[in-house]
């Protein structure tokens, strides 16, 4: 479980987050939507332990505050947004980043880029590649630091900023089943997103966030209301469901072609 | 080659082996740097005559002990531990900023320890505590220190270290430490004038064993704290918060480089004085060999460097035997075209 009570979070003088609460279930994938700037990233960064905040933030019982980096990267992995390597290496030598010493094996390196459909590339350098293919290498590297979604009886964490962002929609289905696959297994999954079909589609869970306040959170079908995420992005949403009752965003441009 | 392929084939895309085998491979490069070092000079002594003299169990002359084992052989070690500081710090704050164009110069360390040592010349007759031929080092040391604890004072704002500030800090620093350097210099007469030029285009013609004794652990334990480092210099590559969320501790890694260049640079520019370029296109070929984990850049850099600036040393003092130029001369003539090759090459590939 990981838990965020009364959380404040300042950047100058300015308030990001006002006092949310947030919780995230193991087992579970948790998506958090809301329009640009409501603070989505920060929710995700202050979670992963980046920024001062106010309030307190436990995983798995215990206080994130005072934790050591060592023992936090143990339960818990980050994907950043964008995340450009500072020297060539290879795809292998970044997907080895994340593994601690001890568990540096190669068949885990490999079976990660298999997942997210980069088998055989280890050898490539990682600047080379694709804005989409990089966002994979990283996922990843994400993915072999937490490999066993359950150690030792606890569940472990993907914490993910916009993991689809830079990629196409095989690609991004293939994302979310591996999403779904952790969280299957035991593990728990917070991902911030932007495409709301896909969340519909994925998520246990969605925190709808605007002005740096969580203004609902429950499962898809109880958020994705018109009213609830017409006032959250300011636009008219107009929210179906298809024949197995899972929730779609059809946009209707005023005066386009289908409209 | 069949060992050779089957190791890829267990871990493509891991270039370790092929960096443990750059290490034989330097090692080697160095100790016959050292033994040419040693082999070749101004004076007619030969070190084959002379172990040859060993061998047949006759006594050395005394000049040919003289030149091999009071100016040579320190003069040779003395280049090891420069080249392999200079080469380390280099790679290290290459690391640290995330940027392969850092060099100690950048960040005010040389520029600090050149202000230490213009001090020493042009106002040190008033001092009489040191004794005059260490107050230049002492002196351009303790610049070196000072610059580079300013700076990290300046970039850390409650415990967190902005890398941004420090080079943009760093190049601030450097600017007023030259001004002084300049007023000094100005203030200088001809023979202090004389002594800072060729203090600062660095020399290792002062080497000797008692130097060596304090330069040693100077350069010595930064150097072997330095592996330490590798790990969370791997990590810094993704960014400090993802550093972080791999489990690197950030602040103290920060903490703990700026003091092993501090104390490396520090000691190898009092000892040497200015010698360019070495931290730069040392690590820099390395990685273009072997890739750019530290694990390995580290102690490679440390190999190549030392075997870099002992065959500088060699050619700076042969090749307009029996006079000598200054090593930096040397290292600048060959270490600024590369730079700027470096430079061509990765613009457009590199955006900072």
């Amino acid at each position: 479980m990981l838990i965020a009570r009364d959380i404040v979070v300042k950047h100058r003088r300015r308030t990001i987050l006002h006092g949310l609460l947030f919780r995230a279930e193991a087992g579970q994938v948790t998506a958090i939507i809301g329009p640009s700037g409501a603070g989505k990233s920060t929710l995700l960064g202050t979670l992963s332990g980046d920024q001062p905040f106010e309030g307190r933030i436990t995983l798995n019982g215990r206080d994130i505050r005072g934790a050591r980096p060592a023992e936090m990267a143990r339960q818990r992995a980050v994907l950043p947004q964008a995340m450009p390597m500072a020297f060539p290496f290879t795809v292998a030598e970044v997907v080895r980043l994340g593994l601690h010493e001890a568990m540096a094996l190669p068949h885990v390196v490999a079976q990660a880029l298999g997942r997210v459909g980069l088998a055989g590339r280890e050898a490539a350098l990682f600047q080379e590649l694709s804005g989409g293919e990089q966002q994979r290498v990283h996922l990843a590297r994400v993915l072999a630091q937490v490999w066993a979604p359950v150690t030792g009886g606890a569940p472990r964490w993907l914490l993910l900023d916009e993991p689809v962002s830079s990629l196409d929609i095989g690609h991004q289905l293939q994302v979310m089943a591996i999403v779904r696959a952790f969280a299957g297994q035991g593990g728990g999954v917070v991902m911030v997103m932007h495409d709301l079909n896909l969340t519909a589609m994925s998520a246990d869970s969605v925190a709808l966030m605007q002005a740096g306040r969580i203004v609902a959170q429950d499962r898809p079908g109880a958020v994705f209301t018109d009213a609830l995420l017409g006032a959250a992005y300011g636009c008219a949403v107009a929210v179906n469901r298809t024949p197995r009752d899972c929730a779609y965003v059809l946009p209707q441009v005023a005066g386009g072609p289908g409209g | 080659m069949v060992a050779v392929s089957q190791t890829w084939a267990r871990a493509p895309g891991d270039r370790s082996a092929a960096a443990r085998r750059l290490t034989a491979v330097l090692a080697l490069m160095l100790a016959l740097a050292a033994l040419a070092g040693l082999a070749a000079g101004a004076s007619g002594t030969s070190l084959w005559s002379a172990l040859a003299d060993l061998a047949a169990g006759r006594e050395l002359s005394l000049r040919d002990r003289v030149v091999l084992w009071d100016i040579r052989l320190p003069r040779v070690m003395m280049g090891c531990l420069v080249g392999a500081a200079l080469a380390v710090s280099g790679a290290v704050l290459q690391g640290l900023f995330r940027n392969p164009l850092v060099d100690p110069g950048i960040v005010g360390v040389s520029a600090g320890a050149s202000l230490g040592a213009v001090v020493a010349i042009v106002l040190g007759g008033s001092v009489a505590v040191i004794p005059a031929q260490w107050l230049v080092p002492v002196a351009a040391f303790a610049g070196a220190w000072a610059a580079t604890l300013t700076l990290y004072r300046i970039a850390t704002r409650a415990g967190r270290t902005s890398v941004a500030t420090m080079l943009l800090a760093g190049i601030a620093l450097t600017a007023l430490a030259m001004a002084l350097t300049g007023l000094l210099v100005y203030m200088a007469d001809d023979a202090q004038l004389r002594d800072f030029t060729f203090w600062n285009m660095g020399s290792l013609s002062g080497a000797s064993w008692s130097k060596l004794a304090v330069a040693a652990p100077l350069i010595g334990l930064p150097l072997l704290a330095a592996p330490a480092l590798a790990r969370g210099l791997n990590g810094l590559a993704l960014g400090e918060a993802a550093a972080g969320h791999i489990g690197i501790e950030v602040q103290r890694l920060k903490a703990a480089a700026v003091l092993i260049v501090a104390a490396a640079t520090g000691a190898a520019v009092a000892v040497s004085g200015g010698i360019g370029f070495v931290g730069i296109v040392v690590p820099h070929l390395l990685r273009l060999v072997s890739g750019p984990d530290h694990r390995y850049l580290l102690p490679n850099a440390a190999l190549l460097g030392a075997a870099l600036l002992v065959l500088a040393d060699l050619a700076s003092r042969t090749v307009i035997a029996p006079a000598e130029l200054p090593i930096g001369i040397i290292t600048a003539v060959i270490g600024g075209p590369f730079f700027l090759y470096v430079l061509l090459r990765q613009r457009g590939l590199v955006d900072l």
